[in-house]
Formats: structure tokens, C-alpha cells, sequence
């Protein structure tokens, strides 16, 4: 009876862990799916060619940066805000602004000069196929 | 993954004051940056993959809607590996104050980025008393 009284959902201690397990799943979750790098990525692959899409919005495609070293594909790109006037008020002020970075590594290695980069309505769209060499090959097995 | 700076993720819509939506997609708040100068009210609100031709804006009374409807972004002939930016449009309802020129409002969108120039109407602009102190 005692111990019973001790593991019932009713007691303090174990409300208490209960109370804190809620508390901690509705925090992870906010971690999970309230943040992301800047630029949020989307990344489709084939066994022979992936396609990077940032969602860059407000950037010159000139002010992008991009460079692939080996298997790693690194962005890096600024914002600029606009410049303040005089007497001027913020009400809003939700979009970021600065310089950005960021790290991506691929599957396999791509052929570095088959690269194709275009960007329009604020969509950086890469496309790589992968390296010749690094393709795998099929070995066929003779009878004898 | 390198890159510390981190950002929130593009919002659903949440309150669907005005019905909810009937079309099988997503609908998100874009980012917004609301400014003032004397004479203009600026609205910047970024909505990646709009142009001219799939934005909608609409006035009616005092309530200001943007719409962004963006293609879906489906590659052919591969599978999506990684994914950061769903897929969805963009709506946002601003209520604009008396003091706005409804006939005067500029919009613009540039590499995925709406702004919107709302001048300030020259009566309410007149219509301000200056106390003055005895």
C-alpha cells in the first residue's frame, strides 16, 4: 500500500519529473523547428547529380561567393540594409542582415567544371554532376 | 556544417482570420522590416522565388494583403535529400492608419524582395496642431 501511494501519478516527485519532461520536450521542439543557418538549404541528389537551392532573398547575385574545395561546397554572402534616412523610425525589423557563411558537403566528388550557378527572384539553384572517376563501375565476372 | 549565424524559420501563417485556405499548400508570413520617415512608410518583406508576375496585392478598406505564389521547386528525376525551405506561398494582411495616400502606393520586388512605399497623405500630414506652451 505504501508503495504504491509512492508511484502514483499524484505524488509530488513524480508529478514534479512529469511537469519536467513536458517542459523539456516543448523546448527541444522549439529548437527543433524554430531555427535555421542562413541561407535555409534544400538539396536533391541522384547517384549522378545534385542540385544545392538556397533561398537567398534581397542578395546581388554578384555579392555571392562561391568556392568547392574537394567534396566541399562553402557559400558566403552579405546583406546590406538599406541606408537610414534622417528621421527615420524601425516598427518592424525581422529580416537579418550582415555577412553569412556557409558549409556543405557533398556525397561524392563532383566535376568541378561542370558546375552550373544561376539565380533568380532571390534562388541560388547549383547544379553538379558527379566526377567521372568517381563514378562506380561494373566488373563482370567470367566463367570459367 | 559550418556557419554560426542562425535565423528563424519562414512562419506559418497561424490565425486564418479570413477562412482557412482550401489549396493543398503551405502559407507563410514573410520576414518583414517596417520603416518610417517623415513623409513615407516603407515595407520590405522577403519572399524568395516571387516576381511581378506572381505577386498579388490587394486594398480593400484599410487592410493591405500580400500574396506571393511561388512554382513548387521539384527537380526532375532526383529525390530531395536535405530539406531547410519548404514549399508554400507567402500572405501577409497589414491594416493600414487614415494617415496613408491609398492612391499613392508604390511596390516593387527585386531579387525576391517586395518593398512597398506607402506615402503619407498630405491632410493628415496637415491636420496635426502644434501645441504650444503658455
Amino acid at each position: 500500500m505504501y508503495f504504491q501511494e509512492l508511484a502514483s501519478p499524484f505524488d509530488s516527485v513524480t508529478q514534479m519529473n512529469i511537469l519536467q519532461e513536458r517542459l523539456n520536450r516543448l523546448f527541444n521542439n522549439m529548437n527543433d523547428g524554430g531555427e535555421t543557418e542562413f541561407p535555409p538549404l534544400n538539396v536533391w541528389a541522384s547517384e549522378k547529380n545534385i542540385v544545392v537551392v538556397a533561398e537567398v532573398p534581397g542578395i546581388d547575385p554578384g555579392d555571392i561567393d562561391l568556392q568547392i574545395c574537394n567534396q566541399t561546397l562553402t557559400l558566403k554572402t552579405k546583406r546590406e540594409m538599406d541606408e537610414p534616412e534622417e528621421g527615420q523610425t524601425f516598427h518592424r525589423r525581422e529580416r537579418g542582415h550582415g555577412q553569412f557563411t556557409r558549409s556543405l558537403e557533398l556525397p561524392y566528388a563532383i566535376d568541378a567544371d561542370n558546375v552550373n550557378a544561376s539565380f533568380s527572384n532571390g534562388i541560388l539553384r547549383i547544379e553538379f554532376t558527379r566526377a567521372a572517376v568517381d563514378l562506380p563501375k561494373k566488373i563482370t565476372v567470367q566463367a570459367l | 556544417m559550418t556557419g554560426a549565424i542562425v535565423e528563424r524559420k519562414k512562419e506559418e501563417i497561424a490565425t486564418p482570420q479570413q477562412g482557412e485556405h482550401v489549396r493543398n499548400r503551405r502559407v507563410f508570413v514573410p520576414r518583414s522590416d517596417i520603416y518610417e520617415s517623415k513623409d513615407r512608410i516603407f515595407v520590405l518583406a522577403d519572399m524568395p522565388g516571387v516576381d511581378e508576375q506572381s505577386i498579388d496585392i490587394t486594398l480593400e478598406k484599410n487592410v493591405l494583403t500580400i500574396q506571393g505564389f511561388t512554382a513548387s521547386p521539384a527537380v526532375q528525376g532526383l529525390k530531395l535529400v536535405h530539406r531547410e525551405c519548404p514549399e508554400g506561398n507567402y500572405r501577409r494582411v497589414f491594416l493600414l492608419s487614415e494617415e496613408v495616400d491609398r492612391e499613392g502606393i508604390e511596390a516593387t520586388v527585386k531579387n525576391g524582395v517586395l518593398k512597398l512605399v506607402l506615402p503619407k497623405s498630405p491632410k493628415a500630414m496637415a491636420r496635426k496642431i502644434s501645441v504650444k506652451s503658455e
